[in-house]
């Protein structure tokens, strides 16, 4: 069976070694974009094109891939009309140019006009089989009455003049199609009611097409003005990225920053002493990238002598460029170099140092080795493009995430995320996880329909190692060994499939590789020659996105498949069933979707709460999110203003007692909602008064109960209570089933819940566990967001001081070996295991001159654990309560573990 | 070169920037001269790439692998420093100060012009030798901080204000307002002229006194980095215990020789107990009758207005880590610190642009806390020995107590809800210096200047930083259940180590 035979999609941008990157946007996000960049947004790229683009773009046109593929269909079904051919090579050309009416330009402008409107032949089709319509009512929602027209006219190659619009059709959104205009072209092919058919016929799949109206009234209307153009849709810049588009703002932004990378030679042919020989590889071309260039020389000879002196490899070097500091990291392999450098400001040198090790990595999990990525003679412009998202990702990493919109993916935030060892993980609900296991198992037993060798009765083609599910850019369920994960990880990362994925809806993303994963490329240990041992076989990498899922799988040829010859391409039969799985989990995607919405545990509470200001004013009081999440339900309450009344009242007699706010029991974390459903709601016991009341919170949502519980807590036990609107948050899901998953764990200990943040890493299994952006979103607060921007800058600083002191600790474990140097033991630093710094913040907006501003202060805590296994816990918390950090370690894995 | 013979060393370079003649090379290792010297072709390289870059318009900064950084410094675009070190801990920081010690320490003893318009590099090269002696002090193991924290060493005597009020009467006699008592390096009691001196030289003085060999009397040609780089001071010290000298800086009057013994007699012979009793607490720092937690291994705290700084390892404590290994610790902490967290000459990264708009709002790490666990035992496998240590330091932004609150530390008012030990231990320091404080201001020594009000008064900043080293038995292990949860939990702390950093007049121990 050859693949060849079946026409899908992504078969044409197949690439010379069988590699595929295919995206294409679902029909929202592609009309979404239609506003503002008529013609570029064509949602496919493909490694390959990008010289080709570049060709186009060099002429100053933008022409899409996509419009030229459907040309060249055009072309070879002789429907083109011929002059196009000898005139223009290049591509198709607007058929206005060959107009007699060459010389009135002006009329010209408003006589003619084009259109783009995004055309799917597939939802088409169904509609198509019902009625016999034509396809231009189909497709296009135009309206023509050729009969009517026949009769007045009667000459076969009639005019198509829009009679009418289909409502909802793509003409009709479009809003510049209007009944009279003449269709005079599609994507430059001249039409008339006779080929039109023909033409729309050629449409391969979901697409952006030109149409070519004469304008029935040559006198400008106001309707023809085009639309205001839309605030843009900065996602869009990632896209245009991926595809290898240059983005004119996005590019000039980097160019004044120094930023450089770099593949030397270190072994120098003396015979041929060509200028710059020794330069492999190098991007970008600004100036200051030049610069650096010019002065390599230090670099390879500080990679000498350094190296001759001290005896290790030289990691970094820092030198000032027009006063700007940069640091430059090195990467040493097989007498070559590999250096990065970026600004001070933007990247910190521990970080440059793990950014540069994921460069090596991922480049060479998709070819190999260092050598063959940058040795390979084609490989320039796909470098380029790998080095622009890299630097993009390092300069400009909010401006990637900014739809997003998410607090905590600032440049610090994604700093950290992107540098730790692992992937984000979104635990869920057991019955959610098992449905997606399943599937994933069910495709990875590959024993089914087409995938199993019965079927064809031969040698599969490949065995599927693991699969592993991304869902909004969170890891969802993953079947594979760590450090295949982690270079799949790597890979993502680099071509920002997670961000993509979470921020629009992708109606089909299919790419395929060979893969080097450092797992199966390390050479067997010799010692254990019994042991079982992996078969060498080549690797694949396919990930096909839908929608906002992504499913990753690693396929093996050879072993006990088919060896694996040339450079296949996707086998559409794998590409399908990948598909079909994501289509299975569909059902998945809206339980998924409400435990991204509901707060998981632990329950993290908003700094803005903890503010003494907070308290003091009574405005401020419906700012709360407790208090606004209170609001809400309780609608019942007759008079707003009394509530209000009544609610300020027990808090400006609490706030003399805030200080205290530590004074809780502490163990009553986790136990507290249990305890507080075993007793009556009313015992005057001020602990289990408020247990129980953020319970009726959670449990009972009518507001009724609730406003009972506040009443008689004002009333009654006031005094007596700490501030009612500092305690943790009421989850905000109130569905039943969610509660009895997700128990509303609290991790600090005290009464109040005061977590800020935390980010978990478990380095064994290559994941991290960090609140979503929906659940930073929904705490919200001013404070907040720059509580995390300083919580992440941080944890960076502290996992730096964590990783010295593991290759301290490494070192020492080499040297004891050899002697054991008593003295040296305790003269540095180096075991560091909690690391926690305590800072002071207060609002950023403070009118009043005459008073200081209110402060609050909070830990950031980072803390080390090597056994039972490697893991790493950063928090943030409130001062008020003495948190130890392995306990807080206790809770987080416990909490994740149901 | 093999890895073993590069374990510590520091390697300091000096080269003429335009020739890149060496001047002189100065070697360590483990905290100790060493004689092996890098091979000149390296030296060359070093200072070649340097000069490569300089050419192209970019300046070198430094280098790293994995266990040695690389500094190169150009002073005046004649000087070239360079240091190479493999010691643990350094980062820039320690060695970009260094080399900016040195070059301080060419200049005081060469002088400025000598070493910017050099005519004879062979003479240059005889005179730099004089300077040998204060630079090898400044690469090896030393008693003293000032090095680091650029903040003259001192040490709290307990009879201050008599000291003072001899010091104040024999300066005045001699017509110096420069005068101060140096114990071993440690500045015992000063003149307020003497505390008006700069950067380089208030550190570098009493360090070149403590490195000077001993003798009863010098006379000592000093240029003054800061003050005066190309007009010689003299540099007069008078022995008055050994061990114990009175530095003077004058103009050429007057004399050695007009310095009579009668003189010397007349003031110091009353106080000849203090001087005594200060010599005494030389290593400790602390007078003996200030309790300090026998958990305290060491402190240090450090005045960074005043930019004097006390720092000690042996408080009594015997058990824990040698008091060589203790001062290496706390220098690599405060290092460590102050390279992350308060970068100097600018804000806290995390205050930079961007974080935080407006000028009020500031988020400001003012405490600092790490523990510091030992590796796994040798011998069973269950339970393991190690020495954890907690940090802590404070840094209040805009006084949080505000002004005129003598004592109005903040984060030791947090104590109350009886969260850490180490805030009652600070608190109870910090009372105690300030008790310190008070006890002075009343007898009056201080300077007509600065009323002891005013010291409670400016209490504007405040930065401390506290470190705790404890030794810790703790049977860690395996742990998948709540109940082994219990024994990760220190089981006894034996000893603790504290400094203080102390941003204004916080304390006045000094």
């Amino acid at each position: 069976y050859n693949i060849y035979d079946l026409e899908t999609e992504w078969s044409d941008s197949l690439q010379k070694y069988g590699e595929l990157f295919y995206l294409e946007l679902s029909d929202s996000e592609e009309e979404s974009l239609l506003p503002e960049t008529p013609a570029v947004n064509r949602v496919r790229f493909s490694e390959n094109e990008i010289i080709f683009d570049e060709d186009y773009l060099r002429e100053g046109k933008k022409c899409e891939p996509r419009l030229k593929k459907f040309s060249k269909i055009l072309k070879s079904r002789k429907l083109l009309p011929k002059r196009h051919h000898k005139k223009n090579s290049n591509g198709p050309v607007s058929i206005l140019k060959h107009q007699p009416t060459q010389k009135m330009g002006v009329i010209l402008q408003q006589r003619y006009k084009d259109v783009s409107v995004f055309v799917n032949p597939k939802n088409a089709t169904v509609v198509k089989a019902k009625e016999h319509l034509k396809l231009l009512e189909v497709f296009l929602g135009i309206i023509h009455q050729s009969k009517w027209r026949k009769r007045t006219e009667g000459n076969s190659g009639e005019k198509l003049v829009v009679h009418g619009l289909l409502p909802c059709s793509p003409a009709m959104k479009s809003g510049q199609v209007f009944i009279g205009d003449t269709l005079v072209a599609v994507n430059d092919a001249e039409v008339t009611s006779e080929n039109v058919d023909r033409v729309l016929a050629c449409i391969p799949g979901p697409m952006q097409v030109k149409l070519t109206f004469e304008i029935a009234n040559s006198g400008p209307k106001e309707g023809i003005q085009p639309k205001p153009k839309k605030a843009q849709t900065t996602s869009s810049d990632l896209v245009k990225l991926l595809w290898g588009e240059e983005v004119q703002d996005v590019q000039q932004n980097l160019q004044s920053t120094p930023h450089v990378v770099m593949y030397l030679s270190l072994q120098l042919d003396s015979e041929t002493s060509k200028d710059e020989q020794e330069v492999l590889y190098h991007y970008p071309t600004s100036e200051a990238s030049q610069k650096l260039k010019s002065v390599r020389g230090i670099f390879l000879t500080l990679c000498d002598m350094l190296e001759n002196v001290t005896g290790t490899h030289v990691t970094s070097s820092s030198l000032s460029l027009n006063e700007k500091l940069v640091h430059v990291a090195y990467w040493k392999e097989d007498d070559k170099l590999l250096l990065i450098g970026l600004p001070a400001e933007d990247v910190p040198l521990p970080q440059l140092r793990s950014m540069i090790e994921d460069v090596a990595q991922t480049l060479k999990f998709m070819y190999g080795s260092l050598v063959s990525a940058f040795c390979q003679e084609d490989n320039g412009p796909r470098l380029h493009l790998f080095f622009n998202l890299f630097f993009q990702r390092a300069l400009r990493p909010a401006a990637l995430w900014r739809r997003c919109g998410a607090p905590s993916r600032d440049a610090a935030g994604s700093l950290l995320l992107d540098t730790l060892p692992g992937v984000q993980w979104l635990p869920l609900p057991p019955d959610t996880q098992m449905v997606i296991d399943m599937a994933l198992s069910d495709l990875e037993a590959a024993d089914f329909a087409e995938l199993s060798e019965d079927h064809y009765d031969m040698r599969r083609l490949y065995t599927i190692l693991g699969s592993s599910l991304f869902y909004k850019g969170y890891l969802v369920c993953n079947h594979l060994p760590k450090d295949d994960l982690m270079d799949i990880a790597v890979y993502c990362r680099h071509y920002c499939l997670l961000p993509l994925v979470s921020e629009q809806r992708i109606a089909h993303l299919v790419i395929w590789r060979e893969v080097f994963p450092r797992r199966h490329l390390q050479p067997a240990s010799e010692a254990n020659t019994e042991a079982f041992r992996e078969p060498g076989g080549r690797y694949f990498l396919l990930i096909v996105g839908l929608r906002h899922s992504l499913l990753c799988v690693l396929l093996e040829a050879g072993g006990c498949a088919s060896e694996a010859v040339g450079h296949p391409g996707p086998d559409c039969i794998y590409v399908d069933q990948v598909k079909g799985t994501l289509l299975r989990l569909e059902g998945v995607e809206a339980g998924l979707d409400a435990r991204l919405a509901s707060s998981s545990s632990p329950c993290l509470s908003c700094a803005d709460c903890f503010l003494p200001a907070a308290r003091d004013k009574l405005d401020s009081l419906t700012s709360s999110p407790l208090l606004t999440k209170l609001q809400h339900p309780s609608r019942s309450i007759p008079s707003p203003s009394s509530r209000r009344k009544l609610l300020s009242d027990s808090s400006l007699k609490s706030r003399k007692l805030s200080p205290s706010r530590g004074g809780g029991g502490s163990d009553r974390g986790t136990e507290g909602p249990e305890k507080a459903r075993a007793q009556p709601p009313h015992r005057p016991d001020p602990l289990h008064m408020r247990g129980s009341r953020s319970r009726g919170c959670s449990e009972e949502s009518g507001g009724f109960d609730l406003a009972i519980l506040f009443v008689f807590q004002a009333t009654k036990k006031k005094a007596a209570l700490p501030n009612p609107f500092h305690l943790g948050r009421p989850k905000k899901d109130l569905s039943e089933r969610d509660t009895e998953l997700f128990d509303a764990r609290k991790l600090t200990s005290g009464a109040e819940n005061t977590l800020f943040h935390y980010v978990a890493l478990e380095t064994v299994q290559g994941i991290f566990v960090t609140p979503t952006h929906e659940e930073v979103a929904q705490l919200g607060g001013s404070l907040h967001p720059q509580l995390l921007k300083n919580f992440h800058r941080c944890c960076l600083s502290i996992r730096t001081v964590f990783q010295q002191s593991l290759m301290h600790e490494k070192k020492k474990a080499l040297r004891a070996e050899g002697r054991s140097d008593p003295t040296q033991e305790a003269s540095s630093l180096a075991p560091v295991r909690e690391h926690g710094v305590l800072f002071e913040c207060s609002p950023e907006t403070w009118t009043d001159q005459r008073r200081s501003p209110p402060a609050m202060a909070y830990w950031v805590v980072g803390r080390l654990f090597l056994e039972p296994k490697p893991q790493e816990l950063y928090v943030c918390f409130h001062d008020s309560v003495t948190e130890i950090a392995i306990e807080l370690a206790f809770k987080l894995s416990f909490g994740l573990a149901t | 070169m093999a890895e073993e013979s590069t374990e510590g060393a520091v390697h300091l370079l000096c080269l003429t920037t335009s020739s890149g003649v060496p001047l002189f090379c100065r070697s360590s290792r483990g905290g100790a001269p060493s004689r092996q010297q890098l091979p000149f072709s390296i030296i060359g390289s070093l200072n070649g790439v340097h000069m490569f870059g300089a050419n192209m318009d970019v300046t070198l900064r430094s280098a790293r692998t994995k266990d040695t950084a690389v500094v190169w410094k150009t002073f005046h675009d004649s000087i070239s420093l360079i240091v190479l070190s493999s010691e643990q801990g350094s980062p820039e920081l320690r060695l970009e100060r260094l080399l900016e010690l040195v070059f301080g320490a060419m200049v005081l003893l060469v002088g400025l012009e000598e070493l910017t318009q050099i005519r004879n590099v062979e003479r240059l090269k005889k005179d730099l030798r004089a300077t040998y002696g204060l630079i090898d002090s400044l690469l090896l193991d030393s008693e003293l901080m000032g090095d680091l924290t650029q903040c003259v060493d001192c040490i709290a005597p307990p009879d201050g204000p008599l000291l003072q009020e001899a010091l104040a009467g024999i300066a005045e006699e001699m017509g110096s307002v420069f005068a101060s008592l140096v114990a071993r390096g440690r500045v015992v009691a000063a003149t307020q002229g003497w505390w008006r001196l700069g950067a380089p030289e208030s550190v570098l003085l009493p360090w070149l006194v403590g490195t000077l060999p001993v003798q009863a009397a010098r006379d000592y040609p000093v240029y003054l980095p800061h003050g005066s780089p190309t007009v010689p001071h003299r540099l007069l010290t008078l022995m008055l215990l050994p061990g114990l000298d009175l530095c003077m800086l004058c103009g050429p009057q007057p004399p050695l020789s007009q310095v009579e013994p009668q003189v010397l007699e007349r003031w110091w012979q009353p106080v000849l107990e203090p001087l005594r009793a200060c010599l005494a607490l030389v290593p400790r720092g602390l007078p003996a009758g200030f309790p300090v937690h026998p958990d305290i291994l060491g402190l240090l705290l450090l005045h960074l207005e005043q930019r004097r700084g006390l720092f000690t390892v042996e408080l009594g404590g015997v058990e824990g880590p040698s008091p060589r290994s203790r001062r290496r610790l706390l220098r690599s902490f405060y290092v460590l610190v102050t390279s992350s967290y308060f970068p100097p000459g600018q804000q806290a990264p995390w205050e930079g642009e961007g974080s935080l708009g407006g000028p009020r709002s500031q988020l400001i790490p003012f405490l600092f806390r790490g523990r510091i666990t030992g590796g796994e035992g040798r011998g069973a496998g269950r339970s393991c020995r190690g020495c954890q240590s907690l940090l802590c330091g404070v840094r209040g932004g805009r006084g949080p107590g505000g002004p005129g609150r003598p004592g109005a530390l903040l984060p030791f008012e947090l104590g109350e809800d009886g969260g850490l030990p180490l805030r009652e231990r600070g608190h109870l320091l910090q009372h105690r210096g300030l008790g310190a404080e008070r006890a002075s201001g009343q007898a009056g020594c201080r300077g007509p200047g600065s009323p002891p009000r005013r010291a409670a008064i400016s209490l504007t900043r405040t930065s401390v930083l506290a470190m705790e080293l404890r030794v810790r038995y703790s049977t860690a292990r395996c742990c998948s259940s709540t109940s082994a949860l219990r024994s990760w939990e220190p089981a006894r702390s034996t000893a603790w180590m504290v400094a203080l950093v102390s941003g204004n007049r916080l304390m006045n121990l000094m």
